[in-house]
């Protein structure tokens, strides 16, 4: 067997395992209390809350990525984020419109609407309010700048897989919340938009919005396994200089 | 405890089988790994083909109703449509791609530069944050060096301090932000895996 498959496989137990303990260790709340604060989250839900209230009309851009490769675990936190973000715009009594250019997430992000409804008592049925735009990047952004939706949003959320083309969406409305896990779309809209997650930040959405403990706890590991991370390479460096190819 | 729904299993169950099949080898794993991925391949056409005609569907129910702005999702129907029925006589033509879809990308390229430039420059003014001016800074300094090598060729120094940035800052910034990501993509996958997110239920 494969030394790298098993270290692999290790890593992603004693991930798992921290996972469990944190989840089932500690209460939702001592979860939310140990997070690192990223004040950029708080002052978004906060905002966000506030403009749902006003009865501003939200567009969640799920955006174009598939939910092949790693282009997938982005999508699924985007959907993540759709349910908690959409229980803000539940304030108001209208249900986010979202958006995507893919059509596996263009059923499921029916779905997670259909299912945010259900589980706040809304009636109707909110699975209408996902659109599919364009199968094509730049299709999906023009899809999105061009139909109606653009003339009656007032605030958007992009979560999921964008590439250099999330530039022209913030043309759209005020963009209070980007996060993609493309680099450059990271560092354009670091750029271009009001607030933006980089780095692991963009897995941080959901549990900051309360999706639920297990959000939370995978944070948590998330944080513990990234000083693990640092460590290693801190004393891999020097170690591989010493004895690896550093000669 | 919650039990599980019978989508929960099968999708727990897949995922499982294809985590082990990407470490460890061996004809069965690796005949399973193919087996679902030629699976999630067709489910994902399938998927694709019944997003595009619920996209029809929904845009003809809002032309008929002529709800606002139904004269472009007209031409979008048009457009699709035709389109569709274009690939599927000529599928090996290039005419699409490079009459239509090249030159659109292009054109949007060089749109993005300039809303980019115009946001960023803004941003960094009505920001007031340090990183921002960082940020302004750095760029504009890259696009300098590499106007200079492109003009008048490789100068020691600026070819110095473009090595440096590209090769040194750049990479090591993006390995520390892969190497992160890869944390999120694990937790996010080891959620799924766990039946904890389940997109896939109503």
């Amino acid at each position: 067997m494969d030394w790298r498959a098993l270290l692999a496989l290790l890593w992603m137990v004693a991930f798992a395992g921290v996972l469990m303990l944190a989840r089932f260790g500690l209460t939702e709340e001592g979860l939310y209390e140990r997070l690192r604060p990223i004040p950029l989250f708080t002052a978004l839900y906060r905002g966000l809350a506030l403009a749902m209230e006003a009865g501003w009309s939200l567009h969640y851009a799920l955006g174009q990525g598939s939910l092949w490769g790693e282009e997938g675990g982005m999508g699924l936190a985007g959907l993540s984020t759709l349910k908690a973000v959409g229980r803000f715009a539940l304030r108001g009594d209208r249900p986010p419109e979202a958006t995507t250019g893919d059509g596996l997430l263009y059923f499921l992000g029916r779905s997670t609407l259909r299912r945010l409804c259900r589980e706040n008592h809304v009636s109707g049925d909110c699975s209408e309010r996902m659109h599919l735009m364009g199968l094509m990047p730049w299709g999906y952004v023009v899809g999105v700048l061009s139909t109606p939706l653009a003339e009656r949003t007032e605030v958007s959320v992009a979560v999921g897989h964008f590439g250099p083309e999330i530039g022209l969406l913030t043309e759209t409305a005020p963009v209070v919340l980007t996060a993609s896990e493309d680099l450059s779309a990271q560092a354009l809209m670091y750029a271009a938009a009001d607030e933006t997650l980089v780095g692991e930040d963009v897995f941080a959405a959901p549990a900051y919005a309360r999706a639920g403990a297990s959000h939370l706890a995978s944070l948590l590991a998330q944080d513990v396994f990234r000083w693990l991370l640092v460590l290693a390479l801190l004393l891999g460096g020097p170690l591989y200089l010493i004895f690896g190819g550093g000669g | 405890m919650k039990r599980l729904s019978p989508s929960t299993g099968v999708a727990v169950g897949v995922g499982a089988v294809m985590v082990l099949a990407l470490l460890f080898s061996g004809p069965l794993f690796e005949g399973l790994r193919w087996l679902f991925l030629d699976w999630a391949v067709l489910v994902s056409g399938v998927a694709v083909f019944a997003a595009f005609l619920y996209f029809l569907q929904s845009q003809w129910k809002l032309i008929l109703e002529r709800r606002s702005g139904w004269p472009y999702r007209a031409i979008m129907v048009v457009a699709a449509v035709t389109a569709f029925a274009f690939t599927l006589l000529r599928p090996q033509s290039p005419w699409l791609l490079e009459y239509v879809l090249i030159p659109g990308g292009a054109a949007f390229l060089a749109l993005l530069a300039i809303v980019v430039t115009y946001r960023g420059l803004w941003m960094a003014f009505r920001r007031e944050r340090a990183w921002a001016w960082v940020f302004a800074g750095a760029v504009t300094l890259l696009l300098i060096l590499d106007i200079v090598r492109g003009s008048i060729g490789p100068v020691f120094l600026a070819e110095a301090v473009w090595y440096w940035a590209e090769h040194v800052v750049t990479r090591a910034g993006v390995r520390g932000l892969l190497l992160a990501m890869a944390l999120g993509l694990m937790a996010t996958g080891l959620r799924v895996l766990g039946g904890v997110d389940r997109p896939y239920e109503e």
